[in-house]
């Protein structure tokens, strides 16, 4: 079965489907490297046991401003202005 | 109440990396449903002012829509619970192949006994087989582990700031109290709406039934290791094996909008069938959906882009009419607090969220 398309061309909606798996896997490696950081920090070495243990991961609001950042630019939203008279073509 | 069984609770337990990717799922489940939804709102009420009418039908309103924002909204919720289930590495079916031998061993265990009665021999309708509701490949029957899978899957089918268990207390709260001796979960699944019952009613001898064998497992299990005394049987709740007249209290969540018409007039008269005089069929579900065109919108796309194919059905349909044909005295639609205060009838939610309505009708 063909899966459903959302966009004018098929190819943004694959791209997309990369762009979300690429994305969660920088995600997954955030969440490890703080695991390794934190256990560095306290041990000064650690083992693969350890980093699957550690209870430090990462917060609500630090996942919520990676995804902010991330789906942001489908928003559109200008970060610079030029007010209207000065527009150029 | 029975004695609770001490041992580590058998589940999907991802490993870090797989927590990891359903915790992104999640945020972008709630960005999708709070940012994206609120600008394509914002779209919708500048492409009205541009027209100068509010579209009429949900047709009308998707081809008022098209465009970048609602491609990315649209493809947003699709594939966000698409990979929750069925990323190859880290959505749930994965986790829970990974962990097959264990959990397939915790379910032998369970042998059928007077708490959990099961009907191997039992006929799917062609509704349920033929469709994997909310993207769960398979379905909730589909496979041994089906049980474990929808468990875990059900953490964040709610996402909006309401916490998964809370919701099925709410409800059970929400019921007008009453002197219930005997009640029963009508299409239980993993058993989420049986607890509040139990705990609320302890006295109360309380039943859930549902179609699919591997969620009363889970239902079953989780009884037992919280110490909760509660009969599940496997049965179609459009012909159940309870007698007439049998229970105090029916309540159903989140499951007629799975039923087509034919099936849902057929359950409902079972309900009836199975309730004392003067009991209750009480049932939480999704039903006028707030936000005018917008809010229907909304629902229906999702309905589409989630494989809810008789969401929209039962929406449409005069269900309070039903119950008052069937011969219910009182039948009526409250509106219901999902934990995000929001009850409101009228207006657009700030955040995308699903048209709750509590159904109490009385025999």
């Amino acid at each position: 079965m063909k899966e459903q398309v959302f966009f004018k061309d098929d190819a943004i909606d694959r791209l997309m489907g990369v762009v979300t798996v690429l994305a969660s896997e920088v995600y997954i490696l955030r969440d490890r490297l703080k695991a390794i950081e934190t256990l560095l920090d306290k041990k000064g070495f650690l083992t693969l046991e350890e980093i699957e243990k550690c209870p430090s991961g990462l917060e609500p609001s630090e996942r919520d401003r990676f995804i902010e950042r991330l789906f942001d630019p489908i928003l559109q939203k200008a970060s610079s202005r030029v007010e209207e008279d000065f527009q150029i073509d | 109440m029975m004695k609770p069984v001490a041992r580590k609770a058998v589940g999907i337990n991802p490993n870090r990396s797989a927590k990891a990717f359903q915790d992104f799922l999640l945020g972008a489940k709630i960005y999708w449903g709070s940012k994206i939804y609120r600008a394509l709102y914002e779209e919708y009420q500048e492409k009205v002012a541009r027209r100068g009418e509010e579209p009429t039908t949900f047709k009308e309103t998707e081809q008022m829509m098209q465009g970048t924002l609602y491609s990315f909204f649209g493809w947003l919720e699709r594939h966000i619970q698409r990979l929750k289930y069925s990323d190859s590495s880290y959505g749930i079916i994965a986790m829970a192949n990974q962990q097959r031998d264990e959990l397939l061993r915790a379910l032998d265990e369970i042998q059928p006994n007077k708490y959990l009665r099961l009907n191997p021999s039992i006929e799917f309708p062609r509704y349920y087989k033929a469709v994997d509701f909310h993207q769960h490949p398979g379905g909730v029957s589909g496979d041994e582990l089906a049980g474990f899978v929808y468990e875990y899957a059900r953490k964040t089918t709610v996402p909006h700031f309401v916490h998964e268990d809370d919701l099925h207390f709410r409800m059970a709260k929400a019921v007008p109290k009453g002197d219930y001796k005997r009640i029963l979960d009508f299409g239980c699944g993993v058993g989420k709406s049986t607890y509040p019952f139990k705990d609320l009613y302890p006295d109360a001898e309380v039943h859930g039934c549902d179609i699919s064998a591997p969620c009363l497992k889970v239902a079953h299990l989780r009884a037992v290791e919280s110490g909760r005394e509660i009969f599940y049987s496997q049965q179609n709740m459009e012909k159940t094996d309870y007698p007439d007249e049998y229970f105090d209290l029916v309540h159903t969540t989140f499951i007629q909008h799975e039923f087509p018409l034919h099936a849902l007039e057929k359950i409902t008269r079972e309900a009836y069938r199975i309730l004392k005089p003067g009991g209750l069929y009480v049932n939480l579900d999704f039903h006028s959906a707030p936000g005018g065109m917008f809010g229907k919108f909304c629902y229906f796309g999702h309905a589409k882009r989630n494989n809810e194919v008789f969401m929209r059905v039962f929406h449409e349909f005069d269900y309070i009419g039903l119950l008052k044909e069937i011969g219910f005295s009182e039948a009526k639609m409250l509106p219901f607090d999902d934990g995000t205060g929001y009850v409101s009838q009228q207006e657009v939610p700030k955040n995308w969220r699903f048209p709750w309505q509590l159904f109490i009708s009385r025999k």
